[in-house]
């Protein structure tokens, strides 16, 4: 890059001022935006990251639940997990196998239907990594496949996204996303959705974000042009104890809605206790107990006390 | 795009689903028993234990689970 400057600038001192043209200009940003030194904001995806950690979405089981996971090796590992007892899915037995190589990172799960989830990242330098997910499932109508290209910039980060792709017909769900940083703290960026289930009707919808991030905590706002809103703040307390919480307004085509959850988790010497509650009366909490480095003892609830319902689930994970 | 050369496509794909959904799960472990640092033996994997349980326990465990069943032991 500073060579193509130099270039440019030799060619331009003839004629001084007058002649800049695109590229010195462009240098000049470039060089400007160096000097900056911005952070990178993070990917557009891993906006909420830090909120949905604090959240229990990925917690909350009910029924009975057993996970064993056998470290073959530093970078393979497999597990077996069993469901049993849930009112929502039935009992399964799940199969999933890990393996982490230097640039590139599988992981693929099957359960006893024959439905197969697969994970597949590869990083091509420090900047780019293709991530491809797929879900194939023996039921037609219930796979589905999606292709992901990361690029992460100095201060900026790029991301491509499409679901189920079909390039006979021109139909799939596509997503592009910008997001630069603008000061040390503040981000924005923007996002277009592009859907066309069928080869007759499209969509598109863009969104906006903007992401502050301070000493300890994080705000992010997320506007979307359908008519949603979603504002959430994350804040680390101390070492041990983090705090989210996040809003979410839609107002749509006669849907005047609004949701607000408060989310807690706590660190402790043997345990992690997660809770959850809100605006909808529903409060859950999910309890990690460990009882040695390598077993621990999971029990989580959920209470929804507007529906005047309830789920609650035992399991316990080892590893070895 | 001519009928033929979709049907051809679609064939092709459905092909590439099938190999995908039965061969991803056998194809990392290929990887993991061959490319891993230290590589895992697959004789390693039964315990010398009497119980089966116990390959899978951490080095911790033996005495939690004898002092809950004393009679296997």
């Amino acid at each position: 890059m500073a060579g193509l400057g130099e270039k440019v600038s030799t060619n331009t001192t003839p004629s001084t001022s007058k002649s800049w043209n695109f590229s010195s200009l462009f240098n000049g940003i470039t060089e400007y935006r160096k000097k900056l030194d911005l952070p990178n904001p993070g990917t557009f995806e891993g906006l909420h990251r830090e909120v949905k950690a604090t959240f229990l979405t990925n917690h909350l089981f009910d029924g009975g639940r057993a996970d064993l996971t056998k470290v073959l090796s530093p970078n393979f590992q497999v597990t077996h997990s069993f469901s049993m007892g849930s009112t929502v899915n039935a009992p399964t037995y799940n199969f999933g196998a890990a393996f982490i190589g230097t640039k590139a990172f599988l992981h693929g799960t099957i359960d006893t239907d024959g439905t197969l989830t697969a994970r597949t990242n590869y990083a091509w330098n420090a900047n780019n990594l293709t991530k491809i997910q797929a879900h194939i499932s023996s039921s037609p109508g219930h796979s589905m496949l999606q292709l992901e290209q990361d690029y992460q910039g100095s201060d900026y980060s790029i991301n491509y996204k499409t679901i189920n792709p079909w390039p006979v017909e021109n139909t799939g769900i596509f997503f592009l996303s910008y997001i630069q940083s603008v000061t040390q703290k503040l981000a924005l960026g923007v996002e277009t959705v592009y859907q066309k289930p069928t080869s007759d009707i499209e969509e598109c919808t863009q969104s906006l974000v903007a992401k502050y991030t301070g000493k300890d905590y994080i705000a992010t706002l997320q506007w979307q042009e359908a008519g949603a809103l979603q504002a959430s703040y994350y804040q680390k307390l101390n070492e041990k104890v983090d705090f989210g919480t996040e809003l979410q307004l839609i107002v749509a085509a006669g849907r005047r809605e609004a949701l607000c959850t408060v989310g807690g988790k706590f660190d402790f010497r043997a345990a992690t206790f997660r809770g959850q509650v809100d605006t909808s009366g529903r409060a859950s909490v999910v309890v990690e107990q460990k009882i040695t480095p390598a077993f621990s003892f999971l029990i989580t609830g959920d209470i929804e006390h507007m529906k005047s319902t309830s789920r609650f689930g035992v399991g316990f994970q080892l590893d070895a | 795009m001519r009928e033929e050369t979709k049907e051809k496509i679609i064939k092709a794909l459905e092909i590439a689903k099938t190999i995908v959904h039965w061969g991803f799960i056998p194809a990392i472990l290929y990887l993991g028993f061959t490319r891993s640092h230290p590589k895992p033996s697959l004789i390693s994997m039964p315990s010398s234990m009497p119980s089966g349980v116990s390959s899978c326990m951490p080095p911790s465990m033996p005495w939690l689970l004898s002092s809950l069943m004393p009679s296997r032991y």
